[in-house]
């Protein structure tokens, strides 16, 4: 996870990005009309009955006070703190990224940048032709066959149990091991729930997953496959033989890789959207993929974002 | 020592009596943590960086109701002027890990973040007096950076009792005096202590102006800390966009 | 017995029914206290109950063979009427007749204490089991579900219900029949098809203007003062077969007016004006009586020179065509055959005598005052009608009736064709798919879900609640109506989302339930009008209705810790109802639980489960005996 970027700039490019801040934190003022609290500031509800205390609040002397820095969000009587950075909060059906962390009976632990570790149990896996899974002390056995520590896994956020530990299911083609990319972490608020969290990005030929805990994935494109089974010895032999990953595939994982790193450097908002219109500007105005985290693509990204976001407004208002 | 001038009625480091150093906050220090802060006070200068809160490492240690409050305090080999070596588990940085760790716990709300771990390190960099103050105002700085629930903030401030005068926010030369040096705690808004330490003795009729001394130097500093998180919500909201 | 305390002990149902268990008999109804209901069971089972006394529910579910099986009545009352028992119902009761390995044969007795056609006994005996059809319908708890996962695509989900299954497999079959029937339509050709539509579309056209003439002609307030007895009247009388006619002048024959007398409709009577009420009227006239079995006679009206008996029949005001200015006098005793014939023969030669130009008839609007401008206007249209009607060319050829018959048949079976291929086409279609758009249309402008259809804060409380109505306990929840009331007012509050039996009389609720209560059907009436928005079918009223107070006052004496028998004193309902009731209360207080938890509300969250522990007691949720 990342901070602030550290790049040395020269006293133009200073003057430029704290030019953009500056209109950046304009524009969001006129913008959001969210109330901005910190931790025991007062939340004011006009002594409004029944008023239902949501996440990040709680009641003092019959007022209701914040206990993280967030912004105030209202949904009918419900009063709640959108807190900004903190770990990740998950809901049923987020798509997530996590990393193995042990394997334990039955069961894998995720590492999902949430507070505890998330479990994945053997049984929440399909066999990859679709059918349930029998339970045998084989499979049991052979379970790192299918993941070992320290590989990189997408699932699906199954539910809390009933003694509070999250479970995670991936009974879907499109989950599972991730190989051949980059593993990058972002705090999970820049991150928005959205309809999609999968991305094939054909152009570059490279598949990008924003998990909804923070964790993005990028890397090569993988064709879903369905019947990976009925493939002999001999052609897997041959796919090892070809299972490289071409240069210029792998110099577009690192572009894409790079304009998240920016993207969440600077504190924008990750979309895919975003991340391809920062790649593109890089490959326009030839910017070499180790130049992208230097000062002045950075400084032109927070600008170019300037100018994004100021059309939008314009655009609102009509 | 006349630690305040008599005549002109100011401390050796030219402050009045109840007037505290510069502090100064700074949000994010450290790249890899959940939440991070530098807190500085005058010359005395603390980085805490929080982790969590994050699965238990020692599962003996997991709780199934409430999260566990870990802190480490150890003092940089630079931090002083003397060249003693500064081992990290000697008895005083164990004493003020235990301090600190039970006035954070007070105010976290561990309740919501079961059989979790919340570790909170804290590093003093350079130690003019009041490290402890410090390290309390960073850890809170630092805990509200990672998103943690709290009660309240916890603020903490020094105070002493010297040449007849109550004094806020000693310095190293002011604290090493060997007169009384009160600690205070305070959950602000809430108007409760958490921490009171003193170390010498200190007639009674006296104690309660250097307690109420420190208790409004905490009553700053816990404006300053709030205008701060205002100010870096503020910032990643806008940044964030829409 | 020994598992419930002193005071359930007490409870009339228990001690009513331990003296007949001794004597071998038993009762069994959905009624009854679960505990009751298992040891009924274990004791049936264990062949202690010599003779059972049982409702449907016992044949359903559990394997509890008995070597006979007596049905009392062979009609079922299945909520709105009483009807024949289904086959299916016939077959899981007399099922249970005859033990294995005891019985040589289960006997079955059916107490037919009525009149019962051959063919519904047929069907009952002997049909087949009932269709499974799929009751599947679309909850929006269900969608928020699958909206919340990445590929929860709810059509997905629709398309492979088991109603979506039924849909497609009756498919083939409606093809089929759209080819039969189009090929059926196809092989009638008519000749001058174009001449005979104009013409038919004439007749339809002057068949509607007289009904409406007739409609108002014959509106009670106007023909009332003239259904004298005596006047003669003409009738319409249905020839021989049962197919339309098509002459421009229908048969009718007449009668002599003998009484009038209004419908009496208990339901309706109440709230209808005596102008809007239907009357009948006694008329004598010539009938044909064709025996059809012992008991029943048809009886069918004829024309007058025809074969028959002269009876006095009833029949509605829509029969009659017109009424005469002619009134006869009428014998007072109409009981006698010969009084009756001779009547008759006085109305024959009534008949006879203004053959050439009809008997005169009343005047609508100068006679019986009938003032009205669509009156006017019709008669004026039926005449302009007439003209063309004269004109028409087809009008003399021979064939005409013969050929409109045959267009007749030919318009049916098109609109038939119509009617399957738009089955055809709904099926084809997502058989959801409208009512999908416009659930999602409701969770958005509710704010459950937001453009993109992701989930929000509301949506994730809908989908904690799967035993009620989610979106009203989401919207009481979210306008924090559970906040500031007492935990036994909100365990009454939500009693009425699980209470649906509808009680006679019973008592209205102290006045801070009523009040909980009207909040509750208000935010009923407000979800239920933004559905109707969206346009999801509902009815507002039935839906707001569905709510009922009627446990509220008995759950809240339950919550406030009463003893069983207490409760049941201050309700009239069935012991086992309750019982059910306040453990799917339970059920939903677990799930809003869940739902607190989820938007972070703590204190919520332990009102709950306070809740939970409260009603959680006793013998409402003793532990089963079959554990």
């Amino acid at each position: 996870m990342m901070r602030e970027l550290h790049v040395s700039l020269n006293q133009t490019q200073k003057v430029r990005l704290q030019a953009a801040f500056q209109h950046l934190s304009d524009i969001g003022s006129q913008a959001s009309s969210g109330l901005l609290v910190s931790v025991s500031d007062t939340i004011p509800v006009n002594n409004e009955d029944g008023i239902l205390k949501g996440h990040g609040t709680s009641e003092r002397d019959g007022q209701v006070v914040a206990t993280v820095c967030g912004v105030v969000e209202r949904v009918n009587k419900l009063v709640y703190v959108r807190a900004l950075r903190a770990r990740y909060k998950p809901e049923v059906g987020d798509i997530i990224v996590g990393r193995v962390i042990e394997i334990a009976p039955k069961r894998w632990k995720l590492e999902i940048n949430f507070s505890q570790d998330a479990v994945l149990m053997l049984q929440s896996m399909n066999l990859p032709d679709g059918i349930q899974r029998r339970r045998t002390a084989v499979d049991e056995l052979n379970m790192r066959t299918i993941f070992e520590e320290n590989d990189v896994i997408c699932a699906e956020v199954r539910g809390f149990q009933h003694d509070g530990s999250l479970h995670l299911q991936a009974r879907s083609q499109k989950y599972g091991k991730l190989e051949r990319g980059q593993l990058l972490r972002v705090p999970a608020y820049l991150v928005k729930r959205r309809k999609q969290h999968f991305h094939d990005l054909e152009q570059y030929g490279v598949d990008l997953i924003l998990g909804c805990n923070g964790f993005i994935w990028v890397g090569e494109h993988v064709v879903p496959a369905d019947n990976e089974m009925v493939e002999d010895q001999e052609s897997t032999l041959k796919d090892k033989e070809q299972s490289y990953t071409p240069l210029e595939i792998r110099q577009n994982i690192c572009r894409i890789a790079n304009s998240v790193r920016l993207i969440s450097a600077l504190g924008f908002a990750i979309s895919v959207d975003a991340i391809i219109d920062t790649a593109e500007a890089s490959k326009s105005s030839n910017v070499d993929i180790k130049d992208m985290l230097g000062a002045e693509f950075y400084v032109q990204t927070a600008e170019r974002e300037v100018q994004k976001r100021i059309s939008l407004l314009k655009k609102k208002r009509g | 020592m006349e630690y305040v001038n008599p005549l002109t009625g100011f401390r050796l480091d030219g402050r009045r009596p109840n007037e505290m150093r510069q502090i100064r906050g700074e949000i994010g220090v450290v790249a890899k943590a959940d939440g991070s802060a530098l807190f500085e006070m005058g010359n005395t200068k603390v980085i805490a960086a929080v982790y969590g809160p994050r699965e238990v490492q020692n599962k003996g240690q997991q709780m199934d109701g409430q999260a566990l409050v870990r802190c480490e305090y150890s003092m940089a080999n630079f931090s002083t002027g003397d060249r003693a070596r500064k081992s990290k588990g000697d008895r005083r940085s164990t004493e003020i890990s235990l301090v600190i760790r039970q006035t954070m716990e007070a105010s976290i709300l561990t309740h919501l973040m079961p059989r979790s771990q919340i570790d909170i390190f804290l590093q003093v960099l350079q130690a003019d007096g009041g490290t402890r103050s410090a390290c309390i105002n960073a850890a809170t700085l630092a805990l509200a950076d990672a998103g943690i629930p709290m009660r309240d903030l916890v603020t903490s401030c020094s105070a002493g009792y010297l040449c007849s005068t109550p004094l806020l926010d000693l310095n190293y030369v002011e604290d090493s005096a060997g007169g009384p040096d009160v600690t205070v705690g305070t959950l602000v808004k809430m108007d409760k202590v958490t921490l009171l330490q003193m170390d010498a003795k200190l007639p009674i009729e006296m104690f309660t102006d250097v307690l109420q001394l420190a208790i409004e130097g905490c009553k700053a500093i816990a404006n300053y800390i709030q205008e701060v998180l205002l100010e870096n919500t503020k910032k990643l909201e806008c940044m964030r966009g829409s | 017995m020994d598992l419930l305390s002193d005071d359930e002990k007490k409870l009339p149902q228990v001690s009513n029914i331990l003296p007949l268990l001794k004597r071998g008999i038993g009762v069994h109804h959905s009624g009854l206290l679960p505990i009751l209901k298992e040891v009924i069971e274990i004791l049936f089972q264990e062949g202690l109950i010599k003779c059972l006394f049982a409702t449907e529910t016992f044949s359903i579910g559990l394997n509890m063979p008995a070597k006979t099986v007596v049905f009392t009545n062979v009609r079922k009352f299945d909520g709105d009427k009483f009807r024949w028992l289904s086959s299916g119902e016939y077959i899981q009761m007399s099922g249970r007749a005859g033990r294995r390995g005891i019985d040589q044969r289960g006997i079955c007795i059916l107490m037919v204490d009525e009149k019962m056609e051959p063919s519904t006994a047929k069907m009952m005996l002997k049909g087949s089991a009932d269709f499974l059809n799929s009751a599947f319908h679309l909850s929006y708890n269900m969608l928020l579900n699958q909206l919340r996962c990445e590929d929860g695509d709810p059509e997905k989900l629709l398309r492979h219900s088991f109603y979506q299954f039924q849909a497609d497999r009756a498919l083939p079959d409606l093809e089929k029949q759209v080819k039969e029937l189009t090929r059926e339509r196809d092989s009638i050709v008519i000749e001058e098809e174009d001449s005979l539509k104009d013409y038919f579309n004439l007749l339809q056209q002057y068949r509607s203007l007289k009904k409406d003439v007739h409609d108002i002609v014959f509106a009670p307030k106007y023909c009332l003062p003239y259904l004298q007895p005596g006047r003669l009247v003409s009738l319409l009388y249905a020839s021989n077969d049962k197919r339309p006619s098509f002459f421009t002048h229908e048969p009718v024959t007449w009668g002599i007016i003998v009484n009038f007398q209004k419908i009496n409709n208990l339901n309706e009577a109440a709230d209808k004006r005596p102008e809007d009420s239907q009357y009948t009227v006694d008329v004598l006239t010539r009938c044909m009586v064709a025996k059809e079995s012992e008991t029943k006679k048809s009886i069918k009206i004829v024309h007058l020179k025809e074969q028959g008996e002269p009876l006095v029949v009833s029949v509605p005001l829509s029969q009659i065509v017109s009424l005469s200015v002619v009134r006869l006098y009428i014998p007072k005793d109409l009981v006698p055959l010969e009084a009756r014939e001779n009547m008759l023969k006085v109305l024959s030669e009534v008949y006879s005598r203004f053959l050439k130009d009809g008997i005169p008839l009343l005047d609508p609007e100068e006679d019986m005052k009938v003032q009205s401008n669509s009156y006017r206007k019709a008669v004026r249209r039926i005449e302009a009608l007439d003209r063309l009607f004269e004109k028409h060319e087809i009008r003399n050829s021979p064939l005409i009736q013969q050929n409109l018959q045959v267009f007749h048949d030919k318009l049916e079976l098109s609109a038939k064709i119509k009617l399957v291929k738009k089955s055809m086409r709904s099926s084809t279609a997502l058989a959801f798919k409208d009512e999908l758009k416009a659930r999602k249309r409701v969770l958005r402008r509710l704010g459950y879900i937001n453009s993109e259809d992701v989930v929000m804060v509301k949506g994730q409380v809908a989908c904690e609640i799967s035993s009620a109505d989610e979106l009203i306990l989401t919207e009481l929840m979210f306008s924090g109506s559970f906040k500031d009331i007492s935990i036994e007012e909100m365990v009454a509050l939500l009693s009425c989302f699980v209470w649906q039996e509808k009680l006679q009389d019973a008592p209205k609720p102290r006045e801070e339930l009523e009040l909980l209560f009207s909040q509750l059907q208000e935010t009923a009436r407000r979800v239920a009008n933004v559905q109707l928005d969206c346009k999801v079918q509902m009815d507002i009223d039935s839906f707001v209705n569905s709510f009922r107070s009627d446990v509220m006052e008995a759950v809240y004496a339950w919550a406030k810790g009463s003893k069983f028998f207490e409760i049941m004193e201050l309700s009239s309902v069935f012991e086992g109802s309750l019982i059910r009731a306040i453990r799917r209360l339970e059920e939903i207080l677990q799930q809003l639980t869940f739902a607190a938890k989820a938007i972070g509300e703590t204190e919520l969250e332990e009102k709950f489960q306070e809740a939970v522990k409260k009603i959680k007691r006793d013998i409402v949720f003793a532990a089963s005996l079959y554990l």
